[in-house]
């Protein structure tokens, strides 16, 4: 914490032209400590945001074990777009030119409870590496559920690194009381 | 002529239309070419304020105009990412914005991209909502975009877009 307040001595004898001074350094003083609690920012993380594409229109999925997987080549892609699309309409396989870009298959595997979502919420580099950041919401209190065979999946692109990727997941409850 | 009649008629020349269309993509796997097929997309985030402020439809087909978009649609943006590799002999770039908007309510998405019948044109599917009745709208400036690649279609792309009003429940 950066902010000095003005020593006690000086605080008894400040008449009432210097009131706003001494407000402002309590607020910056009380602000300081409100962003001391709060998880930190990209920027104060000294992370960067990386831009990535999310696959979209496509139904269901096929990938039946947990996935998190960086696909560097083509061949790779095409067994696991088969396996996305093993039960749905066959989609054909997009042009990814994979020397210049990856693809990040993250899955949950099969579930059995339709309410369940996956969501890449954000990639962040640190200069060293890559970390893949995801959200899974499970139905919690009140939420309607169906009895559907579901396994969530997001398929996303990136600029290609070298750098390693790791993936972190975490699990929110949604609430619909 | 008889209702019947008519409808043969239309049924053959549809179906003459299709095999035309079929004809001139022998050389591409079918699945890509019946109409109605969807294409897979890929999208970035939607950007609520974005630089564009009128509204667009945009195909991009070359890096130049990608550069050039792109930095307009990121000139509030104080550190805009950098422009996406995009292997423009493979894939296109679409953009589509609802131009300035006097609050953050309202919603651009695109829903899908599809070969329309008879397979002639590939559609942009697009949908603008906009806040109805009983929405409490935050006042504030936004201009919605939406960004998508896909693969490059041998064939025109348009666009399909509707508005619609979305109304709210009034809370109690």
């Amino acid at each position: 914490m950066s902010v000095s307040l003005q020593p006690r001595a000086q605080f008894t004898r400040c008449s009432a032209t210097r009131w706003p001074t001494v407000l402002l350094a309590a607020c910056l003083a009380l602000s300081c400590i409100a962003c001391a609690q709060e998880p930190p920012s990209l920027a104060q993380s000294g992370r960067e945001a990386v831009v990535f594409w999310r696959l979209s229109a496509y139904k269901g999925t096929g990938l039946q074990r947990p996935t998190q997987q960086v696909v560097t080549d083509e061949q790779e892609f095409r067994v696991l777009w088969e396996q996305i699309f093993t039960n749905s309409p066959p989609q054909a396989l997009p042009a990814v030119n994979f020397s210049r870009e990856a693809v990040i298959v993250v899955g949950l595997g099969g579930r059995s409870d339709g309410a369940e979502r996956l969501q890449i919420d954000a990639i962040l580099d640190d200069g060293s590496g890559l970390e893949v950041l995801s959200t899974t919401t499970i139905a919690g209190k009140g939420c309607a559920v169906t009895l559907s065979l579901t396994a969530p999946v997001e398929v996303v692109r990136i600029a290609a690194t070298r750098r390693p990727i790791t993936f972190t997941m975490r699990t929110r409850t949604r609430d619909c009381t | 002529m008889s209702l019947l009649a008519r409808l043969c008629v239309t049924f053959l020349s549809l179906a003459a239309a299709d095999l035309a269309a079929g004809q001139g993509a022998a050389s591409t796997p079918v699945s890509r070419y019946r109409p109605g097929v969807t294409l897979p997309i890929w999208t970035l985030d939607p950007i609520t304020q974005s630089g564009l402020q009128e509204p667009t439809e945009r195909v991009i087909q070359d890096e130049a105009s990608l550069r050039a978009i792109w930095t307009q649609i990121h000139s509030r943006v104080i550190k805009p990412p950098a422009v996406p590799p995009i292997d423009f002999s493979k894939e296109i770039v679409v953009v589509v914005g609802m131009g300035a908007q006097a609050t953050t309510s309202d919603v651009l998405r695109i829903i899908s991209v599809a070969y329309g019948y008879p397979g002639s044109a590939v559609y942009v599917m697009v949908s603008s909502e906009v806040a109805g009745k009983n929405c409490v709208v935050k006042p504030l400036l936004a201009s919605p975009v939406e960004i998508i690649r896909f693969d490059k279609p041998p064939v025109p792309v348009l666009f399909d877009r509707h508005t619609h009003s979305v109304d709210c429940v009034p809370s109690p």
